[in-house]
Order: structure tokens, then C-alpha cells, then sequence
């Protein structure tokens, strides 16, 4: 039932005081009595919460509601509560829930217990006049914390009743109010709802050193690195290790492209020591990759002959799970936590007076534009240079530089125009996206070979797994060649005039020797 | 929108249980339904425990005259348009008006987007009011005590139709009140579907359950704990959903 008026009964009131007073004025009968506890879920980068839903499931179902009205949108009976996209239903709202979740999980938020009771306001005929609910809903344990709410739904032809009704509870004390919807409830249980996202959002200012840029920089990754390792030491989701990953690959390359801030040795020993954090989760990550796919990887063979392409997977599930024990150990390990720690402990140091490496001492935003310039230079260089001829190699290469300039603008985004630079970055990741998917097809070719002959074939049979997999890879690699012949197209996209000028306007070397 | 009559042109007959009952029935499943209690005893007004109040302009003029007395009754789904005493003057009225046979029809016709159904409780007897209800509703749902003088009557009924020119399949005539002790009720329920093929299969039996509905100023089918006659009921409004084609509403 849709109640329109709400109030708020003020804390100092008890509910059932407010309820007795009531029946002294008013006939009131109780026409429903309902008591359930409330999970509240979301994903850990709060996917439903920025997409304008909130998801609660109880033993019986789950509930979608819309998170500004705190209104229900649709629900279905489950007694478990869903993970996973692939659980929810194909119809009503839950289609573009599961597309904003992705292969993200659902996780545990908030457990409300709510009380919910309906009531009628009758007159002397016993005939009901205005219908009435009454909502508690405290964390489940903590009674003492209830909100209680009262909702009024005025009846057609008993319009005046309704009007002495709400009169009577605002000279009560009762204040109307605005359905609160679910914003204010997550605030209140001490969330903190869309704050996280695995990008890198510093605020720097032009001045400042760039050695003390960089640390906010660096300050800013090992703090995703750590929000990150519970959901991925539990295996929650996939995207805990990648956000992980990631953090790690911008740490590696902030190292080697911010130049000249640290002393030599001290950023070699760092390289090295998240060189080794990011390839103990190497593998975690490709076989991810490969079963998030699945699904897409045997459509792309005719239908008798999946088995043997599943046969893959299988063997990599079963692979994931001992491999992941064994980087599970190495992350107890005293050499992992102490790279962790020590990183940190040097984050939190006083910034030491005079800067340790030749440049750290200037300010950043030159130094950001000269690294971002150098940069682009060589993209640019290195895409002239690839016709049909070049060796898949030297694409790979230049996707690798298209990271690390990625990554440059991205750490000094907040240096230059905001929309100049994202226009560059989209820019940009049209050329990376070609890139990627190239690089992606390669590798693939190249797992599916390596793995050909260690797959246990099982009842399916040696020959079917090989000609499965042979199959499978005839289609990537005609993929792979289109892939490829629309690179020449993107790039020179990319090395137009728009983003030359984009460039030069943003990170050209200032002139000296006043104005001309 | 459809539009079904309870009508006799006897009283007694179970009209006003039979419209409250089949209402409550028709909103629980989804149906958004209007009631209109057109006979000025009020009765159906009386079970709803709404006082009598609407005006004779409400049928005549319809629109926001009719949107003024609808009653939202204690159940979801159900609205009411009371009857009031001065309903014994819609005969007159409705001779008044310019066409003076289909005023109700065009009245209702103004409503058809906010219900599914209108249930008329007729009052008994055959006069412009009810003339006005034989053109405004799709059938005619008519309680029929299996006795001598109630199949004359159902009879007189069907006679007038033809003179009129009316469709006599639109007359949906059911046994009410049945005791099946008594061996001319018995007999009368043999024979007269017989004749008449129209004739719902559902009887209603004499149940002291639906006497009840006096004291306790609801439906029957709304009782708790007694189900016999929200049995009954369902049963009949299933068979009439079907005959008239009523189909549920998700």
C-alpha cells in the first residue's frame, strides 16, 4: 500500500503510547502486523547505490526499492540472498541492475529489523476512514536506536477526516515529513555510500614539489591496494585483485615515469618489490579474465563442439583454486606485508627538507607537462612507424606506452582543465581499446597453446579437446587480423590535428623571454 | 469497463447480498470496481457502513456530481456510490432528461477508465430507472428463488425484452435463496433451465451465514472463520466471470 503522508514521531515518544493516546480520539483497528530483518546489499564500489537503486533481501525475497523515494520497485522470492547477476531475475527493473553489478558481487551492508503494522482509522460506523501504518526500524540487536515512522493514506470520500487526522498528530508533535528515502539510513549506519572508486583522484596544486605530489599520488594507490585485500584474500569477486592489480601497475609506472624525485636505488628497490606484489597475483587475474568470458568464448564454437572448450575452463578452475592458496600464503608472508608496510611508512615520513632525487624539489606541474610531452612524443613516434608489415611485437610496445601516458594524465588530471583532459583521455582510449583487444587475442592464442596438451582431457577425449581448442583459436585469429586492420584507422585518429593541438595547448613547453 | 445489473423486479430475491458479495469478490482479485446502490432503501450502502448521501444529480449529470459521493470502501480496490432517499425520485428524473432510456449509460461512460466494473444494485421493480439499467449494463445477473411467483416474474422479464427489442441473452438468471428440503425448488430447478439455457449453473442456497451480513456490516465472503458462503460466492462469480468474459486482471 502507497502512503502518501508521512511523519516522523519524535524519539522521546513511544510507540505504544503514541498508539493508545491515538485510540482515545480515534476507532483504530489493526489490520496487519509484519516483522522481518532487512539485509541491505550493494558492491563494494556501491554500483547499485550510483545507479539509484537499493537491494535488500530477507529469508523469503528480495526487494528493490528506488533509493530517493525508498519506494519498491519490484522484488522475487529467494531464500538465499543473490551474489551474482547471473541470480536475479530476467524482468522489471532487475535487467539494469545486473547490468550496472557487472561481475560484481552483491555484499552485506546494513540489517534492519522493521516493524511494519497497518491500522484503520474508523468512525462511529466502524467504517473505515483513513488507513494508517506505523514503521520501526532499527539495526537488528539495538532496539533502543528505533526510528519509528506514521504514514497516512487518505480515503476517497473521506477527505475531511483525513485533514482532522494529520491536524491531530502535528499538535501531538508529530512533524511531516519527506519520504527520507535510503541515503540518510546508509549515512546513519556509518557508510560512507559512493565514496570508493578505484581511480586515481588527487587533488594536487601546481606548486607544489613534485616529490611531495608524487606521495600523494602514491598515497592515494596503496590506499586502494588496501581496501582492496579483504574482499580479495575472501575471493568475494573477481574485481577486488583487479582493482588491487591495477593500483600496482600505477604504482610500477608512477616510479619509473615521475623521474628524478627519489634517490636512484631507493626507486629500483621499489620497482622491484611491487614488481614482485603484482606477479604473485599474475595468474589469479588471467584465469579470471579467461572464466568471465566463458560464456563468450564457447558461443564462438558450434554448439557439439563446447565440451572440449569447457574442458579448459574446468581444468582452470580447478588450477585457480590451488594457485590461489599459494599466493593466499605469500600474502601472509613477512616479505609481502613488510613491502606493504615499509611503502607506507615511507608515505607517512616528514617530506625531508632538501628532495632526494635532482627534480624533486620543482614544482609539478612543469615536470607533469615535460613528462606527459616526452610521452606523447614517442606514441606518436612509434605509431608512424607500424605499417602491415610490423611485427605484432612493436604493437605491443606501443600499447604499452598508450598505458603509461594514460596513467600520466590521469595522475595530474587535476593540474590542467578537467574537460579538455577528459577529452583527451577519451580520446586516447579508443587507441587503447584497439590495442588492448589485440594484445588480449594474442595472449589468448597463446594460453590456449601453451595449455592444448595440459588439459585433462577426461571422457570428452584428447581429440575433441584439440580440435575444440583449434577451433576456438581459428576464430580469435581472424579477430586477431581485423583487429588489427582497423588499427592504422584509430591511430591516425589519435595523431590528428584535435589532439596535437590539445596537446601542445595543455603541456606545451612555456616560453620564455616575455610575451610575443 | 463491464457493467452487470443485479436485478428482479421482486424484492426479497438476495439481490443487494448477491451485488455486495460479488464485489468484494470481483476487488479481491484485482478488479477495480465501483458499486452503485441505486434502490433508496440503501442496503448495500448499509453493509459498506457508509451513510446514505449521494444526490440525484450524480446519476443525472455524472462527472464531477458522480466523482463527488464515491466512497472508498474498507476494502482495497472497492468503491461505492451510495444510495440515498432521495434515489426514489431517479425515475422522474431520468424521464426528464433528453433521452430519457440512456442517460445511466452515458453517466457510467464516464467512469470506464477508472474501473474495471460497476455492479448495479437495482432497487425491485420495472420503472424508467430500470430501463435506463437494462441499456446501460452488459447482463443482467438475476437471483431467481426457484417458486412459482419468481420464474413468472423472470419470465415477465424476458417478455419485456422481446417487446423491447432488448437482447434477452443479456439476462443471466441463477437460483438464490435455494432450500433444497422443499421438493418445488427441487423440481423448479430440474425444469426451468430447461427452458431458459441462459441460466447460471451455481445455485445460491438459503445459508443463515449471509443473514449475518446485517449484523456484522460487511461481506460474507469477507467473514473470518466462516467460508461456506465465500465458497458459494467464488464458485457463482467464477462462473459468471467466464460467461460474461471477465478475465483477470495482473
Amino acid at each position: 500500500m502507497n502512503f502518501i503522508t508521512r511523519f516522523q514521531l519524535p524519539l522521546a515518544i513511544d510507540r505504544a503510547a503514541f498508539l493508545d493516546k491515538l485510540g482515545e480520539h480515534f476507532g483504530l483497528t489493526t489490520e496487519d502486523e509484519q516483522s522481518e530483518v532487512r539485509t541491505y546489499t550493494d558492491c563494494f564500489d556501491w554500483r547499485l547505490y550510483k545507479s539509484g537503486f537499493a537491494c535488500y533481501a530477507t529469508s523469503k525475497k528480495c526487494v528493490l526499492e528506488d533509493l530517493e523515494s525508498g519506494e519498491v520497485t519490484t522484488s522475487f522470492s529467494c531464500r538465499k540472498p543473490p551474489r551474482f547477476k547471473e541470480e536475479l531475475p530476467e524482468e522489471g527493473a532487475w535487467p539494469a541492475v545486473a547490468d550496472a553489478m557487472e561481475m560484481r558481487a552483491l555484499l552485506p551492508l546494513v540489517t534492519l529489523r522493521v516493524n511494519h503494522a497497518e491500522y484503520a482509522v474508523r468512525n462511529e460506523d466502524r467504517k473505515a476512514v483513513v488507513r494508517m501504518a506505523v514503521r520501526e526500524e532499527y539495526p537488528e540487536g539495538e532496539a533502543a536506536a528505533a526510528r519509528c515512522s506514521v504514514y497516512l493514506k487518505p480515503m476517497r470520500g473521506y477527505e475531511s477526516e483525513f485533514a482532522a487526522l494529520s491536524g491531530y498528530l502535528q499538535t501531538e508533535g508529530l512533524t511531516p515529513k519527506e519520504n527520507a528515502g535510503h541515503k540518510k539510513m546508509f549515512r546513519r549506519m556509518g557508510y560512507d555510500p559512493g565514496t570508493y572508486s578505484s581511480k586515481v583522484n588527487v587533488k594536487l596544486s601546481p606548486e607544489m614539489r613534485t616529490d611531495e605530489a608524487a606521495r600523494v599520488i602514491f598515497k592515494q594507490l596503496i590506499g586502494v591496494m588496501r581496501v582492496n585485500m579483504d574482499g580479495l584474500r575472501q575471493d568475494l569477486d573477481t574485481e577486488f585483485l583487479h582493482d588491487f592489480r591495477v593500483s600496482v601497475r600505477r604504482t610500477r609506472s608512477a616510479l619509473s615515469q615521475i623521474k628524478g624525485i627519489f634517490d636512484d636505488s631507493f626507486t629500483r628497490k621499489a620497482k622491484d618489490d611491487f614488481g614482485y606484489v603484482g606477479r604473485l597475483t599474475n595468474f589469479m587475474r588471467d584465469a579470471d579474465v579467461y572464466l568471465l568470458a566463458r560464456d563468450a568464448y564457447l558461443s564462438m564454437v558450434p554448439e557439439h563442439r563446447r565440451k572440449g572448450v569447457d574442458a579448459f575452463f574446468q581444468h582452470l578452475r580447478r588450477r585457480r583454486v590451488t594457485e590461489r592458496k599459494r599466493m593466499l600464503a605469500e600474502m601472509d608472508s613477512e616479505r609481502f606485508n613488510k613491502v606493504l608496510d615499509d611503502w607506507e611508512a615511507f608515505l607517512d615520513s616528514p617530506l625531508p627538507e632538501k628532495p632526494a632525487g635532482p627534480d624533486g624539489g620543482r614544482p609539478v606541474l612543469a615536470q607533469a607537462s615535460k613528462f606527459i610531452r616526452k610521452r606523447y612524443r614517442q606514441v606518436i613516434q612509434d605509431g608512424l612507424a607500424i605499417d602491415d608489415a610490423t611485427p605484432d611485437e612493436e604493437l605491443h610496445e606501443l600499447r604499452i606506452d598508450c598505458k603509461k601516458l594514460r596513467y600520466l594524465l590521469e595522475f595530474f588530471i587535476s593540474l590542467y582543465p578537467t574537460d579538455k583532459m577528459k577529452l583527451l583521455i577519451g580520446n586516447l582510449k579508443k587507441l587503447q581499446e584497439n590495442l588492448g583487444d589485440f594484445n588480449d587475442l594474442c595472449v589468448q592464442a597463446e594460453t590456449l597453446q601453451h595449455y592444448l596438451d595440459k588439459i585433462p582431457a577426461g571422457r570428452v577425449g584428447r581429440g575433441e579437446v584439440h580440435i575444440s581448442i583449434g577451433f576456438l583459436m581459428g576464430v580469435l585469429y581472424s579477430r586477431q587480423l581485423e583487429v588489427r586492420r582497423q588499427f592504422h584507422e584509430k591511430f591516425t585518429q589519435f595523431a590528428g590535428e584535435e589532439n596535437r593541438l590539445l596537446f601542445a595547448e595543455l603541456f606545451g613547453a612555456k616560453k620564455t623571454g616575455g610575451s610575443h | 469497463m463491464k457493467i452487470l445489473a443485479i436485478y428482479n423486479i421482486k424484492g426479497g430475491v438476495g439481490k443487494t447480498v448477491t451485488a455486495v458479495n460479488l464485489a468484494h469478490l470481483a476487488a479481491s482479485q484485482g478488479f477495480r470496481t465501483l458499486v452503485c446502490d441505486l434502490d433508496p432503501q440503501s442496503a448495500t450502502t448499509f453493509y459498506f457502513r457508509v451513510k446514505p448521501k449521494a444526490k440525484v444529480k450524480s446519476l443525472i449529470e455524472g462527472g464531477k456530481f458522480l466523482d463527488r459521493y464515491i466512497k472508498e470502501t474498507d476494502y482495497p480496490g472497492l468503491d461505492l456510490l451510495p444510495a440515498d432517499f432521495s434515489f426514489r425520485n431517479l425515475d422522474i428524473a431520468f424521464a426528464e432528461t433528453p433521452k430519457p432510456n440512456k442517460r445511466l449509460r452515458a453517466t457510467l461512460k464516464g467512469v470506464r477508465d477508472d474501473y474495471d466494473l460497476v455492479l448495479l444494485d437495482c432497487p425491485p421493480n420495472l420503472t424508467k430507472l430500470t430501463e435506463n439499467v437494462f441499456h446501460a449494463a452488459d447482463y443482467l445477473v438475476h437471483p431467481t428463488i426457484p417458486t412459482t411467483l419468481s420464474t413468472r416474474t423472470l419470465i415477465r422479464l424476458v417478455e419485456f425484452f422481446r417487446d423491447e427489442g432488448l437482447d434477452e441473452r443479456r439476462i443471466l438468471p441463477f437460483f438464490s435463496m435455494v432450500e433444497k428440503r422443499k421438493s418445488l425448488h427441487r423440481e423448479l430447478m430440474a425444469s426451468l433451465p430447461r427452458e431458459m439455457p441462459g441460466f447460471l449453473q451455481t445455485p445460491v442456497p438459503y445459508l443463515s451465514e449471509i443473514e449475518r451480513m446485517g449484523v456484522y456490516r460487511e461481506p460474507a465472503t469477507a467473514f473470518k472463520g466462516q467460508k461456506y458462503a465465500a465458497r458459494v460466492y467464488g464458485a457463482l462469480w467464477e462462473e459468471l466471470c467466464q460467461r460474461v468474459g471477465l478475465t483477470e486482471n495482473t
